[in-house]
């Protein structure tokens, strides 16, 4: 539960932390931060990040299993138990004045002598025509949101990753039939995923297929193969990756790579003194909650390292 | 047991927060038995009645339910146009509707739902400013929003809605629909994917938007920005 009103936030006090990001990445950051006695506060577009539209969360250690929602509810526990701020809001610009930034949202602006940014990714398009024009009436990006609309229809899940695995098996608890299409050769999920799509009489993986159009009238009738073949579903989801959240960091000329990753050091620090980095925003190679977690916390230390060289108080 | 221990602090924590007496109306199906017990038979109708009773007993005398049946009252449910069970209203002291749960406000709903109380017993709204100062240009307008219990964008598009009709005092009115509990609505709707919105009948906003997303829609685009990136 969270600060739904202004109390507790004091928008004349600089923070010594402001963390952007409502996932994993973020609270770790805030948690330690608060545990530093940092004046922290956390700003985030939505609470859970990506993690929280994944149904099964297997490799967090300390947990066997849980619902990406359900390790966040976990978090947010741990989170109020420090009393740490939180705001739904979506930071737009940051400048930086004398020894501090101020981050402007639509409606508000704050102030901090560090950022950490851990704003996360999104969901990758595919870019061809039919998907924009037939989103949230076939086309989906979310299984744990909307795979119930389709019980005992065929769907179809493009991609090949790990998270493209376990969104079929999610979907195929409810479907007739879910068909993975994926562009390459084999599907890249973990073994133990891959193991399990491949045991799932109602998963069906077409390999070596781009798909190029998806149509429909009123809601999604079929998708159109690189090969000119109509293939007939009822709904098509797509895990085809992410795209990190970084334009912010840029506009601050923070350094990107090639991806739009925010390049950071063992430090999780950026080029920018006093911006930190974490998570899947960031250019590490492996993106998991818990390499996520571990960026973040390691960019809490950081900050409150920069503090104490930076600020007499500290 | 309803809640953990830990999750009945938290509640405790917020319902202490709020400003002024908070009056809903529930309408679920009772009947009124000969020993005066009510029962309740409707699919969410009894879980809904447990839970707002259990915000009661927490709200320190600042919340309270009306239970009206539309068996019993008809007069009440006609009055309100209420045919869909259970329904919790937010009604204002001038007895308009300014938001409608047709829902069981659980799971992932439940936070969003503490906050619309929040709001309705006046706590001041992160938001409100800047919708106040854009209210005159919009039009009075009806809100329709589909959700399920476990859709993880729910919860964050459902309080934009909310904090609208709120702030607007129901020149914007909200409808928050389970479309588990209402399969026929979502079909009429032709929803297929959550949060779908629908805005005056006619209009659909698919997936989650922001309360500046919210704004552009309301406001055709014709946004003051008051400066703040001049």
């Amino acid at each position: 539960m969270f600060n739904i009103d202004m109390e507790g936030i004091d928008l004349e006090k600089i923070y010594d932390l402001i963390v952007l990001g409502g996932g994993p990445t973020a609270i770790g950051c805030a948690i330690y931060a608060a545990r530093f006695a940092m004046d922290v506060l956390i700003i985030g577009k939505i609470f859970g990040g990506l993690i929280a539209t994944t149904h099964l969360v297997e490799n967090y250690p300390g947990i066997t299993s849980t619902s990406g929602q359900g390790l966040m509810e976990m978090f947010k526990d741990h989170m109020d138990s420090l009393s740490i701020p939180y705001i739904s809001d979506e930071i737009r610009s940051i400048e930086k004045i004398d020894d501090y930034f101020v981050l402007h949202s639509f409606f508000q602006q704050f102030k901090a002598y560090t950022v950490c940014i851990a704003t996360g990714s999104e969901r990758k398009k595919l870019g061809i025509p039919g998907e924009e024009e037939f989103a949230g009436r076939g086309v989906s990006y979310c299984a744990t949101c909307d795979g119930p609309f389709y019980k005992d229809k065929t769907v179809c899940v493009i991609g090949g990753s790990d998270s493209a695995a376990k969104e079929a098996l999610f979907l195929a608890q409810n479907v007739k039939k879910v068909y993975i299409i994926y562009r390459g050769e084999e599907i890249r999920a973990e073994p133990i995923n891959k193991k399990r799509v491949y045991e799932n009489d109602k998963i069906e993986i077409i390999n070596n297929t781009n798909i190029v159009e998806i149509k429909g009238d009123t809601k999604v009738k079929s998708v159109i193969f690189e090969s000119g073949k109509e293939f007939k579903i009822d709904g098509v989801f797509i895990e085809i990756g992410s795209l990190p959240n970084s334009d912010l960091a840029k506009k601050l000329e923070v350094e990107t790579n090639k991806k739009g990753e925010i390049k950071i050091n063992r430090k999780s620090e950026t080029n920018v003194p006093g911006i930190f980095a974490a998570g899947d925003v960031a250019d590490a190679p492996f993106k998991q909650a818990i390499t996520g977690v571990s960026e973040g916390v390691i960019a809490a230390y950081s900050a409150f390292d920069y503090l104490k060289q930076t600020k007499i108080e500290y | 047991m309803l809640f953990s221990q830990n999750e009945i602090d938290n509640i405790k924590r917020e319902m202490s927060k709020l400003k002024n007496k908070v009056i809903l109306k529930l309408f679920t199906d009772f009947k009124t038995q000969e020993n005066n017990t009510k029962v309740r038979n409707c699919m969410g109708c009894e879980g809904t009645y447990e839970l707002l009773n259990k915000l009661v007993e927490f709200s320190d005398g600042k919340l309270m339910i009306e239970e009206y049946s539309i068996e019993e009252n008809k007069d009440e449910a006609k009055k309100y146009d209420v045919k869909r069970i259970p329904a919790i209203l937010f009604v204002d002291e001038n007895g308009n509707e300014v938001i409608r749960y047709s829902a069981h406000p659980t799971g992932a709903e439940f936070v969003p739902f503490l906050n619309s109380i929040q709001y309705f017993s006046g706590v001041r709204p992160y938001y409100a400013d800047q919708i106040l100062t854009h209210l005159k240009k919009i039009d009075k307008s009806k809100m329709k929003i589909f959700i399920t219990p476990t859709c993880p964008y729910c919860p964050a598009t459902v309080p934009v809605l909310t904090l609208f009709a709120i702030i607007s005092k129901g020149k914007i009115s909200a409808e928050i629909i389970d479309v588990n509990l209402n399969p026929d609505l979502a079909m009429k709707y032709q929803v297929q994917g959550v949060p779908h919105t629908v805005v005056n009948e006619t209009e659909n906003i698919y997936g989650m938007f922001t309360p500046q997303d919210l704004l552009d829609k309301l406001t055709k685009g014709k946004r003051d920005f008051g400066g703040m990136y001049a």
